[in-house]
C-alpha cells in the first residue's frame, strides 16, 4: 500500500498561501448565504410585507414547520420518492449496464440511446409525460393499457397515481445516470481476475456475486449517494407535471420550501424549513459517505 | 433625390397614420419619435390572447413613437411570481406590468396613475364600463389612487348547448345550484352516453374555488380583517362542488381548463363552466368547434359571488421611462382594440360600447348581452396569491381527492390563515362588496 503524500513544512506555507484566495471565495460565496439563512430562520420576515427582517422569533419558524400539514406531508412524500426510486434506478441501471457491456456496434448504439432521457430538458420531460399520462388521449391508457384490456387510472387526478407518475418519471429519467456510472465501473474491473476465476471453474453468477459486485461496491455507493441526494432535491418533474397536486399529495420538501420562500415570500419560515431539510439530507449522506469509505478500504 | 426622400418620408408617415387609424389609436396621442431611443419592457400572460394582442401593438407603437418595446409573456403563475419578486425586491425588470388582484401585496411598488389619467381624460370619459372603475373591483387601487388600467375583464360563466337543453325542455335561467342540479337531472335523461351534462376543469384545482365561491353565502374576511369563513355555509358550498362532479365526465378530476373547454367544443358536454374569454372565440370558429351556432352564454348559479378576473396594466415605480410606459398603455387599451380583440381573440372588453353596437348584437347576441349582465355581478375575492394558491386551492384539491372532508377542509383553512390579513386595499374592497363580516 502506498504511503499518503506529505508536504514539507516549507512547502506547506506556500500551499496555504496559494489556497487562501480560493478558500476565501468558497467561504464568502458558500458559507455567507448559509450563515445568513441561519440568521433568517430565527427571524420574522415576509418579503411582501417588509423589505427587512421584522425581529427575532426564536424557534417559532421551526415549531410552525412541524405543525404545518403540508410540510409534514412533504416529508412523507420525499421519503416515499427516495425509497421507491433509488432502488429501482439502481437495479435497472445495473441490469442495463451488464446487458449493454461489450464492443459491438449495436451495443455502442444502445448505450448512446439509453443515456438520452438524462439529457432531455426537465421541463420538456414534464410536458412529454403529461401528454403520455393523459387519461383519455394519452398513449399509456389509450393504447398500452387498452391493448391489455385494462382501464387506466386518472394518472394526474388521483393522489396515489399522481405519486406513481412522479416515481415513473424519476426512474425513467435517472436510470441512465446509474447506467453510465456502473458501465464505466464495469470496464475498470481487471479482466485477468475474471479470466482467472473462469479458469478456476466459477460460474457466471458466482463471478458476478463474488468478484464483480464487491469490486463495483464503491461505484454503487457513489450512485446511491448522488441519487439519494438528487431524489431529495427533486423539483422539476413535480413542478412541470403536478404542481404538488392533486391537493398536496405530491408536494415534497423541496417544493414545500420553494412555495414558502418564492411564492409566499415567507423567508424566515423557508430558511427554517431549509435547515430542517439540510439536517435530514446531511445525516443520510453522512451514513452513505461512511459506507463508501468503508467499502473503498475493503476493496484496497 | 431630395424630392424622392420627401415622397418616401411622406409615404411612411401616411402608412403609419393609416396603421394607427386602423387600430383606433388617436394620432394626437402618439407624437412621432417622441420616445426615440427609449426602451420599455412589458409583460403579459402567455395565453395566446393578451400576448398576441401585445405583439400587434408593439409594431404600431414602435413605428409611431421610436421607442423599443420588449414583450415578455409567461404562464399565469410564473407571471404573478415574477411580478411579486420584481416589485418586492425593486429589481426593475419591467416597466409595464400586467397585474391582477394577486399582486395586491405589492401595489405600493406601482406608480399612481391618477395624474396620467386626469391629464388624458382616461377614466369614464374613455368609455370604460363604470362599474369596473371601482377600487379593486376591476381597477387596481392603492392608497386611494389607481395603479392600473383594466384591459381584460372576465367573469366566470356557463356556456350552454341551446339545442340539447331545448330538447330536454330545460331552461338555462338557473338562479341557484339546486335549480341547476334539477336541470342537470332532467338533461341527463335525454343525452346520449357520449355527452355529459356538465364539464369543468376540476383538474386545475386553482379554478375549483369558482364553484364554491358561487355556492357560498357568507363572508371571506372577519371584522378584524383576517381571513375567515362561515363554516356551515362553506361546508354546503364544498358539497356543491362534489355534487357537480356527478354530472361531469368520469375523467373530470384530471381535466385542465383547455381540456374541459375542448370537451364542450367537441360536443361532448351540454354545459361548460369557465372563463368565457378562453373559449368564446374558438366556440364561434367552425374550424375549432362543433358547436357553432348552437351555444349561448349563461350565468352561474348563486347564492354566492361570480369570480372576477381583471387584468390591469400598471407601471413599476422603478421604471426609467414612465411616460413611454403610459403611452404604451394607452396604445394597448382603447375601445377599438378591445372590441376587435373580443371578437377575434375572445378577450373580455372593459369598454361599454363593445356590447352596445348593432354589430355586437347581430353577431354576438348569444354571448355579449349576457356577458355584460354577468359583469354587473362580478366580485374580487380578497385573497393574497399565497393564501389563494397554497391554502384555498390546495385545500380544495385535498377535498376533491377525498383526503379531507368538507368540515376538515374548512378547519384546515382556518388553521392556516386564521391570523393572516390580506393587503389593506383588498380589505376595503371586500367591505364595499359585502364579503366582510358585518
Amino acid at each position: 500500500m502506498l504511503k499518503p503524500l506529505h508536504w514539507s513544512r516549507h512547502d506547506r506555507k506556500w500551499v496555504n498561501l496559494f489556497l487562501f484566495p480560493a478558500l476565501f471565495f468558497v467561504l464568502f460565496i458558500q458559507a455567507g448565504p448559509l450563515f445568513y439563512s441561519i440568521y433568517l430562520s430565527f427571524q420574522d420576515w415576509i418579503l411582501l410585507s417588509s423589505g427587512s427582517p421584522q425581529g427575532f422569533v426564536g424557534l417559532t419558524n421551526f415549531k410552525n414547520a412541524t405543525s404545518d400539514p403540508v410540510f409534514i406531508q412533504s416529508l412523507k412524500f420525499t421519503g416515499f420518492l427516495t425509497i421507491t426510486t433509488v432502488p429501482f434506478q439502481l437495479l435497472l441501471g445495473t441490469l442495463l449496464a451488464f446487458l449493454a457491456s461489450g464492443q459491438s456496434r449495436f451495443l455502442q448504439m444502445s448505450r448512446a440511446l439509453l443515456v438520452l432521457p438524462m439529457v432531455v430538458a426537465p421541463v420538456a420531460i414534464g410536458t412529454l409525460w403529461r401528454l403520455m399520462f393523459n387519461d383519455t388521449a394519452g398513449p399509456i391508457n389509450n393504447h398500452f393499457l387498452n391493448f391489455l384490456n385494462l382501464s387506466g387510472p386518472l394518472w394526474l387526478g388521483d393522489p396515489f397515481w399522481a405519486k406513481i407518475a412522479i416515481v415513473i418519471i424519476e426512474i425513467w429519467q435517472w436510470t441512465p445516470f446509474v447506467f453510465i456510472v456502473i458501465s464505466s465501473a464495469i470496464t475498470m474491473v481487471p479482466q485477468e481476475i475474471l479470466q482467472a476465476a473462469q479458469v478456476d471453474g466459477a460460474s457466471r453468477l458466482q463471478i458476478f456475486y463474488k468478484i464483480e459486485l464487491p469490486l463495483l461496491a464503491p461505484a454503487f455507493l457513489l450512485v446511491i449517494m448522488f441519487r439519494t441526494l438528487e431524489s431529495l432535491l427533486t423539483l422539476d418533474s413535480i413542478l412541470s407535471l403536478t404542481h404538488g397536486g392533486p391537493g398536496s399529495s405530491t408536494v415534497n420538501m423541496t417544493y414545500a420550501i420553494y412555495n414558502k420562500g418564492l411564492r409566499e415570500f415567507d423567508l424566515g419560515a423557508a430558511s427554517a424549513q431549509s435547515w430542517m431539510f439540510m439536517l435530514v439530507a446531511t445525516v443520510l449522506i453522512f451514513v452513505i459517505f461512511k459506507l463508501t469509505i468503508k467499502s473503498e478500504k475493503k476493496t484496497l | 433625390m431630395k424630392r424622392k426622400v420627401r415622397i418616401s418620408t411622406a409615404g411612411t408617415a401616411l402608412i403609419c397614420a393609416l396603421a394607427l387609424a386602423a387600430i383606433g389609436v388617436p394620432n394626437s396621442s402618439l407624437a412621432a419619435g417622441k420616445f426615440e431611443g427609449k426602451k420599455i419592457t412589458a409583460n403579459f400572460m402567455a395565453s395566446g390572447t393578451y400576448d398576441k394582442a401585445a405583439a400587434e401593438v408593439k409594431t404600431t407603437f414602435e413605428a409611431a413613437t421610436g421607442a423599443t418595446v420588449e414583450i415578455v409573456a409567461k404562464p399565469f403563475d410564473q407571471l404573478v411570481q415574477a411580478n411579486l419578486t420584481d416589485l418586492a425586491t425593486g429589481t426593475g425588470q419591467y416597466d409595464v406590468i400586467s397585474v391582477t388582484s394577486w399582486e395586491a401585496d405589492v401595489y405600493d411598488k406601482l406608480l399612481p396613475l391618477d395624474t396620467f389619467i386626469k391629464k388624458d381624460n382616461y377614466g369614464k370619459e374613455a368609455g370604460f364600463i363604470p362599474g369596473l372603475l371601482r377600487p379593486n373591483q376591476g381597477t387596481e387601487y392603492y392608497d386611494g389612487k389607481p395603479v392600473g388600467v383594466p384591459y381584460a375583464i372576465d367573469g366566470y360563466a356557463m356556456l350552454v348547448r341551446k339545442d340539447l337543453l331545448a330538447k330536454a325542455n330545460v331552461s338555462w335561467n338557473w338562479k341557484t345550484w339546486p335549480e341547476f342540479f334539477s336541470a342537470m337531472n332532467k338533461l341527463k335523461k335525454t343525452l346520449p352516453t357520449t355527452v355529459s351534462p356538465f364539464v369543468f376543469a376540476y383538474g386545475a384545482t386553482e379554478q375549483v374555488p369558482a364553484i364554491w365561491l358561487s355556492a357560498y353565502d357568507g363572508y371571506l374576511l372577519k371584522k378584524n380583517g383576517t381571513y375567515g369563513l362561515q363554516t356551515t355555509q362553506m361546508v354546503t358550498a364544498l358539497n356543491v362542488v362534489k355534487k357537480s362532479l356527478k354530472y361531469a365526465p368520469s375523467n373530470a378530476k384530471a381535466l385542465s381548463i383547455d381540456e374541459a373547454n375542448q370537451v364542450f367544443l367537441n360536443g361532448n358536454a351540454a354545459v361548460v363552466m369557465g372563463w368565457p374569454s378562453f373559449i368564446r372565440a374558438a366556440a364561434d370558429n367552425p374550424a375549432k368547434s362543433k358547436v357553432v351556432g348552437k351555444w349561448a352564454l349563461s350565468s352561474i348559479p348563486g347564492p354566492g359571488m361570480v369570480w372576477l378576473s381583471a387584468w390591469n396594466l400598471g407601471i413599476a415605480k422603478t421604471s426609467k421611462n414612465p411616460e413611454a410606459a403610459w403611452e404604451f398603455i394607452k396604445t394597448y387599451i382603447n375601445e377599438k382594440n378591445a372590441t376587435t380583440w373580443m371578437a377575434s381573440l375572445g378577450i373580455g372588453s372593459p369598454f361599454l360600447n363593445t356590447f352596445k353596437g348593432a354589430d355586437a348584437k347581430a353577431k354576438h347576441g348569444h354571448d355579449y348581452p349576457q356577458h355584460a349582465d354577468n359583469l354587473e355581478a362580478v366580485k374580487n375575492a380578497p385573497w393574497s396569491f399565497s393564501a389563494f394558491l397554497d391554502v384555498y386551492s390546495r385545500g380544495t384539491g385535498d377535498f376533491l381527492s377525498g383526503k379531507l372532508t368538507a368540515i376538515q377542509t374548512v378547519q384546515s383553512w382556518d388553521k392556516q390563515l386564521g391570523k393572516k390579513k390580506p393587503a389593506a386595499g383588498m380589505i376595503e374592497a371586500a367591505k364595499s362588496s359585502g364579503l366582510m363580516e358585518e
